[in-house]
Parts: structure tokens; C-alpha cells; sequence
């Protein structure tokens, strides 16, 4: 058997992006959102929680305040909360492909803006050493056990929170708006300002998750926030089922440990290339499995809410990005 | 809930299945084994071919010397996608899976994700493609640099312009950690300690469409120079752009990561474009390990060694191992780091191969290993003690050694 605590470091990694692909679907979802920014989100809650949180002077950061992680922690999710209003105002006034676009575009907006405030950020060479709870009491290998509780923790902390937001009749409203705009807003819902506040509640939530993710990689740098993020994370959620309520979690659960699996497939160094080329091919086999047999995900928007939930003639996997009704460009 | 159970089983299957793997205890017996964890893909990718043939190089070299402390050596690979992440699951299967017993071949930002948890574990790392200036004050117990820091970069290619009679020089300068780091040192070093002068400092991201505005900002600064850190696929769109508009008057000074065969063939394909230069480590004259290792290198790939693909080094690294491991007598991570110092050190016989000093240490003589790239003597936090700078100018399509320099002591790292 392999060494379990390989499988524990897998599990932590599925549990944080469990975490983001909840916070996702929230907004995604049930909010129509098709958010590609996900990778800024996070990059604002990691610096966020990396500057508050720094307080060594070889460091040479301009602002380095050496709070407590535990003050820093919630900060960092009010801080992404903040971000996500300063994108979402402007953003979503947009509609269907340009909010895609330029959630994407503020994305890689606030990497260039990590990169560019080296005096705060240290820019492209990134802050080593990052603070973990609880490191002074579990050290080496036995620490990986206390990050996965900390994963599994925060997964669980965003299941309850985003379950309750989808049963509750906010939920219901934004996914109704999502569903027929038109008739939210004769039913004089008001539509703009939910969308703004659905946004700003994934920020929170996903710069509530950016800490541990840190704890995990245990270094901040501007690269680790490339696009890549993002798609994984939607591939995730998408696996798992785009609009149900357990959808981001399996879905996480199943594409990191997948991913990781496919990793262990031994082969000789000099056919590296070849397995190296394989794993992509191999998770986007699963992808379009998935998308095969189960359309709407692993587990179904319907399932989560019932059938009577839901217009008649529609499916789940109908599900239209922000503003689809109206029709309207950008 | 019977589809929660359905999911969770599927993922319990899918691992389960995956645990047939090996131990990850590092057994006392069987192989010894020495992890490669390198950006086979992504942004490091196109490095990764050379960078793997090389590392096998040498761990054919160490078995067929005999192994080390008579077992056969194997190399474990792993990709870390260029990406901190992936060097953080990848350096986690190379040890809990794997069960190796040293680590080689990572990069920079991969290094510094998985600092720490190397010392927590006690796995002797020699990092061979880590510039960054992070490392320069750090490390030296279990983690060692035998690839010149971005600080001796920076620096020798300011000690180049000034030796070139430059006095006023631009600078084109990709966004990434190991462009800017060398290109920040040269800055304060030509500005702060030669008395030159900047005519413009462009900065600009990889993979944009075009850079013909930052190629103009540049080269119409009234330049004696142009100095370029970029990546070589960014490069390449660099240089089209600097032929394309006629500025191939104006002398250049490449960053190690431009001198590549790609950059050579544009170059020497535009008449009076001479002067182009650029500084890296590399020691090859009358070097008998670097003579050595080329025809094998060659036999491996096909093709001989490129300055730019960091390959010798990944050779380098591998042998330190098998003779650190060798001189400690057993695998133990403790024992291997402390002996890394003293078989690249002085004093002791002079061997350039792991038979040579294997030999040497059955003998019972200290031996000072030099590799195919330097002496690799180190200092006191692990990194190259003065590495020996080659200056390369591009001659009859391709790379040459122009000359070898050392680093110039009254040059200092700027604070």
C-alpha cells in the first residue's frame, strides 16, 4: 500500500478545491454567474492574508503589519468580499460572454497588480514560509493530518454555508432570476442588486479559502495563480454538477484524486513525455464521460431541489449565464 | 445520499487502485533512488527534454560505475507542471510513494514551495535550475544551489556592458521571477556601483501579441545597448521585432534563458548584428568532465548539449549525489547532506567522473569533484562559491564561448 500520507496531502488538495467549487456554484450555479476570475479572488485573499500576516524584516515588505493568522484569516475574506464588489459593479452590467471575458480579464488584472507592487507583494519573487496554525505543536509528516482536518473543516464550514444559502428563499429567488430574468423583475425582484451581493458573498467565501490553500503550498507567488486555477476548479464543479448543492464537493473530490492517480501510473524516465501528454487527455476523458452519461453532473440540480423547483421543459443543464433573457451585449 | 456513497466509493475505488505503488518508506535495501522533479510541462516544459536526458546520463554513469554503496541507483521522475502546486504533489509522491532518498532537477519557485517541507524531511536537495535570490542567504544544510544565483547573473552582466565600454543602456525585461531577479541586480549594480545610466527600463508580460511598442520604447532611447531578460519563446517575437524595424545597430546583452539555438539562427541571419552577447556559467575549456559528458550527451539526444537547456547541470547534481552518498556510507538524508559540501570542496584529489572519485574515496582520499559547469565549490549557505562566467557571442549560426571570466570581487550584491 502506498504511504497513506501521500493520500492525506491528495484529500487536503481535493477538500480546498471542494471548497472552491462550492463557493463557485453559488454564484455560477445558482447565481448564473459564469465566473473565469476565480484565480484573482483567490490571489486577493492569499496576498491579503500573506501581507497581514508577514511581520519579518529580511522580508523587506513596505507594509508588514505581522498580525495574528487568526485576525488575518477573516480579513482576507472580507478583503476578496471587497474585491469582488470592486469587479462585480462594473462586471456585471455585462451579459453572458463579456462578464466571462472580463471577470477573466480582472483576473489577470490583479496578478499583473501583485507583480507590479513588489514593494508590498514582493512581485515576482513571491514570500516563502508561510504562517501555519498549529505548526509549533505537529511538526514533519504528522502536520499533514492537522492540514487535512483544517481542509476538511473549511469544506464542511462551506457545505453548510452554501447549502443554507441554496434552500433558503434567497436561493430560491436567484436561481429563479437565473432562470426567467423577466419574470423576477415583474415579480419586482431586484435582480441587479442580488447578483452584486451573490458576487460579493463568493468573494467572501473564496478569500475565506485562500489561507488554507497557503497552508498547503506553504509559498505565495504570482504564478500560482495563473488561469489554471479557474478551470480546474469549473471542471470540478462541472464533474460534479453545475447548481446542486453536493455537486462541488464530489466533483473535487473525484477529479483531484483522479488526477493524482493518473500520476501514480509508473513508467520508464524516457517515456516521461508520453505520460506527461496522457493525464490531461485522461482527466478531459473523464470530463466528457461524465458530460456523457450525466449531463447535468454526478449529481443533478433537479436531485438537490426537486423537479417542481424548476420551470417545465427546462433542465438543469439549461442553466444560462447572467442576463441569458434579456438578451442583451454588451 | 445513496449517490454520495455511489461518488465516495468510485473516488475510494479509484485510490485504492492507485495504493498498489510502492512502499514509501526508503527501504535500507534494493535501489537507490534519486527523484527528478522538473517542469516537464508548462511554462518549463520546453527545457524538460534536455534537462531528463542529462539527469539519465548521469544515472547511468553512477550504474555503471558499480552503483552506489553497491546497489543500483534509479531515477524517479516527476512532473510539477512548472507550477508551485505541482511541485508540491509531485515532491509528495517522490517521497511518500516513491520512497526516494535525494531530490534534483526542481526549479525555483517549486524550491520555495517545498523548502521547508525537504528539511522536514530530511532529503538532501540539490537544486540545478534555482537563480533566485531567495536562495542567497538561505540553505547550505540540506538544500544546495550548484547554478550561479540571479544576484552572480545580474552582476556579470553588468561587469559585460562595462567591459563592452556601455554607458548608457535600455533594458527589455519579461515579468517572471527569473527574469526580473537578474535584471534588477544588473540595474542597481550598472547604475549604483559603474555610474550608467538606464535610457529606459521596459517591463512586459509573456504571450502578448506583439511587442512592438516595447521594442521601440527601448532601441529608441538612444541606447549604447539593449539589455534583454526574457524567456526564449518570448524572445523569439523580440528579435523579429528588432529585425523587422531596423534596429540591428544596436548591440545586445542576452540573459542565459535567450541563448538559445532559436535566438542564435535570427541572429546570424542579419549581417553587422555581432554584437550580442550574453553571460552564463559555463566551464568548458579544458575541462575533462565536460569533455567527458558531450559525446554521451549527444549519443543520448541526438544533439549536443545547449547553453540555454541548463543541461549540465542536471548531469552535475547527480553525481554530487552518487559520491555524497557514497562518501556517507548509507542513504540517510542527514548523512548524504553533510557529506554534499566536502565532495565539492577542497581539499582532497581532484576527480572529474564518479568512477574517478569513487576510486578516490575507496582509497580513502578526500576528493574536490569538478563537474561539467564549475568547481562547484560551495559556500557556507550551499551556493556556488565563485562561479566561473563564460561570455557567449553567436559565431557561424550558433553559441560560442567568446571567453571565460570570473566575477568581479569589487561588484557586490546591492542591498
Amino acid at each position: 500500500m502506498t504511504n497513506p500520507i501521500f493520500w492525506v496531502g491528495v484529500l487536503t488538495l481535493a477538500a480546498i478545491y471542494a471548497s472552491l467549487a462550492m463557493a463557485l456554484n453559488v454564484e455560477s450555479g445558482w447565481g448564473g454567474m459564469w465566473d473565469l476570475g476565480i484565480a484573482g479572488l483567490l490571489a486577493s485573499g492569499s496576498y491579503c492574508y500573506v501581507i497581514l500576516t508577514a511581520g519579518d524584516p529580511d522580508l523587506d515588505m513596505r507594509f508588514a503589519p505581522g498580525l495574528s493568522m487568526w485576525v488575518a484569516w477573516p480579513l482576507s475574506a472580507l478583503f476578496t468580499g471587497l474585491v469582488a464588489f470592486a469587479i462585480g459593479a462594473p462586471a456585471l452590467r455585462l451579459r453572458r460572454e463579456y462578464f466571462l471575458i472580463t471577470t477573466l480579464a480582472f483576473a489577470e488584472i490583479i496578478r499583473q497588480l501583485v507583480i507590479i507592487q513588489a514593494d508590498l507583494t514582493r512581485g515576482t519573487l513571491g514570500v516563502p514560509n508561510i504562517n501555519r496554525p498549529f505548526d509549533s505543536f505537529v511538526t514533519g509528516r504528522d502536520y499533514n493530518y492537522v492540514l487535512l482536518g483544517i481542509a476538511v473543516a473549511a469544506a464542511a464550514v462551506m457545505y453548510v454555508v452554501t447549502r443554507q444559502i441554496g434552500i433558503s428563499p434567497f436561493g430560491r429567488t436567484l436561481r429563479a432570476a437565473r432562470d426567467n430574468e423577466a419574470v423576477a423583475l415583474a415579480l419586482g425582484k431586484r435582480v441587479n442588486r442580488m447578483r452584486i451581493k451573490t458576487f460579493i458573498l463568493a468573494g467572501v467565501l473564496i478569500g475565506a479559502t485562500a489561507p488554507v490553500y497557503l497552508f498547503y503550498i506553504r509559498a505565495v507567488s504570482p504564478q500560482l495563480f495563473a488561469p489554471g486555477i479557474t478551470f480546474t476548479v469549473w471542471t470540478a464543479l462541472v464533474i460534479g454538477g453545475l447548481g446542486s448543492i453536493r455537486g462541488g464537493l464530489a466533483g473535487a473530490f473525484v477529479l483531484i484524486v483522479f488526477t493524482e492517480a493518473v500520476g501514480l501510473i509508473e513508467v520508464d524516465p524516457s517515456h516521461i513525455n508520453i505520460l506527461v501528454a496522457i493525464e490531461p487527455f485522461l482527466v478531459g476523458l473523464l470530463l466528457v464521460l461524465v458530460l456523457r452519461f450525466r449531463p447535468d453532473g454526478l449529481f443533478s440540480e433537479r436531485s438537490a431541489f426537486g423537479a417542481g423547483n424548476r420551470p417545465a421543459g427546462r433542465s438543469a443543464g439549461d442553466s444560462r449565464p447572467a442576463g441569458a433573457a434579456q438578451g442583451s451585449g454588451g | 445520499m445513496k449517490r454520495v456513497l455511489v461518488a465516495l466509493l468510485a473516488v475510494g475505488l479509484v485510490a485504492a487502485a492507485a495504493c498498489s505503488g510502492d512502499s514509501g518508506d526508503a527501504a535500507d535495501e534494493g535501489p537507490v533512488k534519486y527523484g527528478f522533479l522538473n517542469g516537464q510541462s508548462g511554462d518549463y516544459g520546453p527545457w524538460g527534454h534536455w534537462a531528463l536526458a542529462a539527469a539519465e546520463v548521469a544515472v547511468e554513469e553512477l550504474n555503471a560505475g558499480g552503483g552506489v554503496l553497491g546497489r543500483s541507483v534509479e531515477l524517479v521522475v516527476e512532473d510539477n507542471g512548472s507550477t508551485p502546486e505541482g511541485a508540491v504533489s509531485g515532491f509528495a509522491e517522490l517521497t511518500e510513494v516513491d520512497g526516494i532518498h535525494a531530490l534534483g532537477g526542481i526549479e525555483s519557485d517549486g524550491m520555495i514551495a517545498i523548502f521547508d517541507t525537504v528539511h522536514e524531511l530530511q532529503i538532501p536537495t540539490i537544486c540545478s535550475t534555482c537563480g533566485t535570490t531567495e536562495l542567497d542567504s538561505t540553505g547550505g544544510d540540506m538544500v544546495f544551489r550548484i547554478i550561479p544565483s540571479d544576484t552572480d547573473n545580474g552582476i556579470v552582466g553588468a561587469q559585460v556592458a562595462r567591459d563592452e565600454g556601455y554607458r548608457n543602456v535600455a533594458m527589455l525585461v519579461e515579468l517572471s521571477e527569473g527574469t526580473e531577479s537578474p535584471a534588477n541586480v544588473f540595474k542597481a549594480v550598472f547604475t549604483e556601483q559603474m555610474g550608467g545610466t538606464i535610457t529606459e527600463d521596459v517591463r512586459f508580460n509573456a504571450g502578448e501579441t506583439t511587442y512592438a511598442a516595447q521594442v521601440a520604447q527601448a532601441f529608441e532611447s538612444g541606447p549604447d545597448a539593449v539589455y534583454i531578460a526574457a524567456g526564449f519563446e518570448t524572445g523569439v517575437p523580440i528579435l523579429n521585432e528588432w529585425q523587422r524595424r531596423g534596429y540591428t545597430d544596436v548591440p545586445m546583452i542576452f540573459t542565459t534563458d535567450l541563448l538559445s539555438p532559436e535566438i542564435a539562427e535570427i541572429v546570424s541571419g542579419v549581417p553587422g548584428a555581432s554584437a550580442i552577447v550574453g553571460a552564463t556559467a559555463y566551464d568548458t575549456v579544458n575541462n575533462p568532465a565536460w569533455d567527458a559528458y558531450v559525446p554521451r550527451f549527444e549519443e543520448k539526444i541526438g544533439d549536443p548539449p545547449e547553453i540555454a537547456f541548463y543541461d549540465a547541470w542536471q548531469y552535475d547534481q547527480y553525481i554530487i549525489l552518487g559520491l555524497a552518498t557514497a562518501k556517507a556510507g548509507t542513504t540517510d538524508g542527514a548523512a548524504v547532506a553533510a557529506a554534499i559540501p566536502e565532495i565539492a570542496n577542497p581539499p582532497g584529489v581532484e576527480v572529474f567522473s564518479y568512477a574517478q572519485g569513487l576510486a578516490e574515496l575507496e582509497a580513502g582520499n578526500d576528493i574536490d569533484y569538478h563537474g561539467t559547469t564549475s568547481n562547484l565549490n560551495l559556500n557556507s549557505v550551499g551556493n556556488l562559491l565563485s562561479p566561473v562566467m563564460a561570455v557567449i557571442h553567436v559565431q557561424d549560426g550558433d553559441w560560442a564561448v567568446r571567453e571565460n571570466i570570473e566575477l568581479d570581487p569589487t561588484l557586490v550584491k546591492p542591498s
